[in-house]
């Protein structure tokens, strides 16, 4: 579930249950310059496939007809193998490793930015932070931190927003929400203005 | 006289049934995540039987969100979780992964790579969303 609107989003804001809607017909134009929808439709096609299968065995089979609530255990489904597509890698150790759901953290982010007034997220980009090295190498960092990410947001605002206090916020408010709810340092975060909309 | 060769006491299905408690016992968790397979044996098995042709459908499935292989006596798993806002998501994963490798410990198997992933943050008590559509 997403945060802001209970409607699961992917980073680009596309709802996945748009993409799964339209998983069976050629990408749009959206679809087709976009790097989080391609992957998202990627994860879905074995499930579109087995969809496909069940309902095939309900025309010719009343036994194998799905039992009730069928819709919503395959809407569950979706979001999660949407979820599976893109991870960041946190943490490994002796344990084992920690990922987190690329989707998952810009869940987060549209939830934080929810709460400022004029503000509403659009595009968002999550990924491990990578400083630029020593200088003159042109090299990155040999072994960052996995912990800190680089985060990069579009936003619209309403008019007659003050868009530097409103960017201020926003990413105290990325800052806050990751570290608290999530347990990572927001190293760089990247906020383009590139709408207004009436309020 | 040779010894005896060892038998196999323990099945991938009861280890990931014992991952499953203990997901559900540790804080933050609020679920694991639904697999393609599970959920596809709850829908109907004949769907499973002709997306991976030679696969039984009867048997020991394994719990959502959970992946286990056993060899030569040490376990792998790969846990998919949701998991709260009360809590930082990788303090409630790293609480999951040492909770899995002493339980692990205690079937007399070793605990390898535990892979945690977090698939969602969820507030505490939300509800489960309604789907609008599907296929």
């Amino acid at each position: 579930m997403a945060l802001d609107d209970r409607i699961p989003r992917l980073g680009c804001g596309r709802p996945i249950d748009e993409v799964w809607r339209t998983v069976n017909r050629p990408p749009d134009a959206h679809e087709r310059s976009c790097r989080q929808c391609q992957s998202a439709r990627a994860s879905l096609r074995s499930l579109a496939e087995a969809t496909r299968s069940l309902r095939h065995n309900d025309t010719t089979d009343p036994a194998l007809r799905p039992r009730s609530k069928v819709k919503e255990t395959i809407m569950n489904l979706v979001r999660a193998e949407v979820r599976r597509g893109s991870r960041l890698p946190l943490r490994r150790d002796s344990l084992g490793d920690i990922a987190i759901s690329e989707q998952a953290i810009a869940s987060l982010i549209r939830w934080a930015a929810a709460g400022i007034p004029g503000v509403n997220a659009r595009r968002c980009n999550i990924e491990l932070f990578q400083s630029p090295g020593p200088p003159g190498t042109g090299a990155p960092e040999p072994d960052p931190d996995p912990l800190d990410v680089a985060v990069n947001v579009r936003i619209s605002v309403a008019s007659g927003t003050p868009i530097p206090e409103a960017a201020a916020l926003l990413r105290e408010r990325i800052t806050n929400a990751l570290a608290k709810h999530v347990g990572v340092r927001a190293r760089t975060i990247d906020v383009l203005v590139e709408d207004l909309h009436d309020v | 006289m040779s010894e005896p060769v060892a038998g196999r006491l323990i099945t991938a299905g009861v280890i990931a049934r014992i991952i499953a408690r203990t997901a559900r016992e540790t804080p933050g968790v609020i679920r694991l995540e639904p697999t393609l397979k599970n959920t596809l044996r709850s829908l109907g098995g004949a769907t499973v039987d002709s997306l991976h042709p030679g696969e039984k459908t009867s048997g020991d499935p394994h719990p959502d969100g959970i992946s286990v292989i056993i060899r030569d006596g040490i376990v792998d798993a790969d846990i998919d979780i949701a998991t709260d806002m009360t809590r930082p998501a990788l303090d409630v994963a790293h609480t999951l992964q040492t909770a899995v490798h002493e339980g692990i410990s205690r079937t007399g198997l070793t605990a390898g790579n535990i892979n945690v992933t977090i698939l969602a943050i969820e507030p505490a008590t939300a509800p489960r969303p309604q789907a609008q559509t599907g296929t």
